[in-house]
């Protein structure tokens, strides 16, 4: 599959106005499934929640993206608890490293860490319990393979929407 | 282009610009709970500039664990003195800077050390000299500050690099040294 990626930017109507980026910031991408901003699969892992989980997902993205711009170290920012790597796996002779972010209520969401201080969402969960399951693993490395398989070919900068 | 076209392109434009609309259900965030979260990523964002731990910052402040943890979270309702008092901790001290809300003049102690970092790259010019023009500024005296030799292929005749044509330099191919020279 063609991945894209975007910058997660929440729309005014939340409220929250997306930092203005500078020099040192973290930038955070989402995943797209086609040249198009609207198959964000954020957007669409949001929609499958209920309005609670909605609401505790905006107050994780709002959160996130704060600690984001400031351009420090995120397990630095967030207790070790709610920050830090949630599985690993092996690509071409490299560890991949996925992180998570444990945000508001039951709110989990995973990341990438690449190359220019970016960082892509890969997953948002509602997550009632801490650990991962062999599945969810399984799926979160699936995206990751993806993302990393698509960025061999391409140079993230060309897949940007 | 023809007008139905741009319109339909531009409305498609406007769609992708929105395209987050995930949260369109839920309403806004109280303006009061971004606030708190936007200080609590800045009060975490100092103590990580600072250099210090959450564990040594708890010793410094004489606070318990959690509460370190919660003045960070972004969940609080801080006090003037816990502000007060976690900044001074770390060596800083704070002000309070009204603006309208589309316009932030702040810029934190850790954008600012960004900025000089910025501000010390590139490096200063740099030269690209030969051997002979090496050791000629070295007899005269006007050497550079610091050089970098990096040898090349030289290949047919024996032109010095620095008055070689490009096109020379490009067929070169067996090896003699080229420096470069950083002026400070």
């Amino acid at each position: 599959m063609s991945l894209f990626f975007t910058r997660l930017i929440l729309p005014p109507d939340t409220g929250y106005k997306t930092p203005v980026d500078w020099n040192g910031c973290w930038k955070i991408y989402t995943i797209c499934t086609a040249a198009d901003k609207r198959t964000s699969t954020t957007n669409e892992d949001v929609k499958c929640l209920n309005q609670t989980d909605k609401k505790a997902a905006l107050s994780s993205y709002v959160s996130f993206l704060n600690r984001a711009n400031t351009g420090q170290v995120l397990t630095e920012l967030y207790d070790e608890k709610q920050c830090h790597e949630a599985h690993s796996f092996k690509m071409n002779e490299e560890i991949v490293k996925i992180f998570r972010i444990w945000g508001t209520g039951v709110i989990r969401i995973y990341f990438l860490y690449l190359p220019k201080k970016v960082i892509l969402i890969l997953k948002t969960w509602p997550k009632r319990k801490d650990k991962l399951s062999n599945g969810e693993k399984v799926q979160l490395e699936g995206i990751a393979r993806q993302v990393l398989e698509c960025l061999q070919t391409n140079s993230f900068s060309t897949r940007v929407l | 282009m023809t007008n139905s076209t741009a319109l339909v392109t531009t409305n498609q434009n406007a769609a992708e610009d929105n395209f987050f609309d995930a949260f369109s259900d839920i309403g806004q965030v109280d303006p009061f709970e971004l606030k708190k979260d936007h200080l609590g990523a800045q009060m975490a964002a100092l103590m990580a500039f600072s250099g210090k731990s959450r564990s040594e910052l708890t010793e410094i402040l004489g606070w318990k664990k959690s509460r370190v943890s919660n003045v960070m979270s972004g969940k609080c309702n801080l006090t003037i003195k816990t502000i007060w008092e976690f900044a001074s901790s770390l060596g800083f001290d704070f002000e309070v800077v009204f603006h309208t809300p589309c316009n932030s003049p702040q810029i934190q102690p850790w954008q600012i050390a960004q900025r000089e970092v910025a501000l010390t790259f590139p490096l200063p010019t740099i030269e690209v000299q030969t051997a002979f023009q090496v050791a000629r500024d070295l007899m005269n005296g006007s050497y550079k500050a610091l050089y970098f030799s990096v040898p090349i292929q030289k290949k047919g005749n024996d032109v010095p690099i620095g008055l070689a044509h490009q096109s020379q330099i490009n067929t070169i191919s067996s090896p003699i040294q080229i420096q470069i020279a950083i002026n400070s």
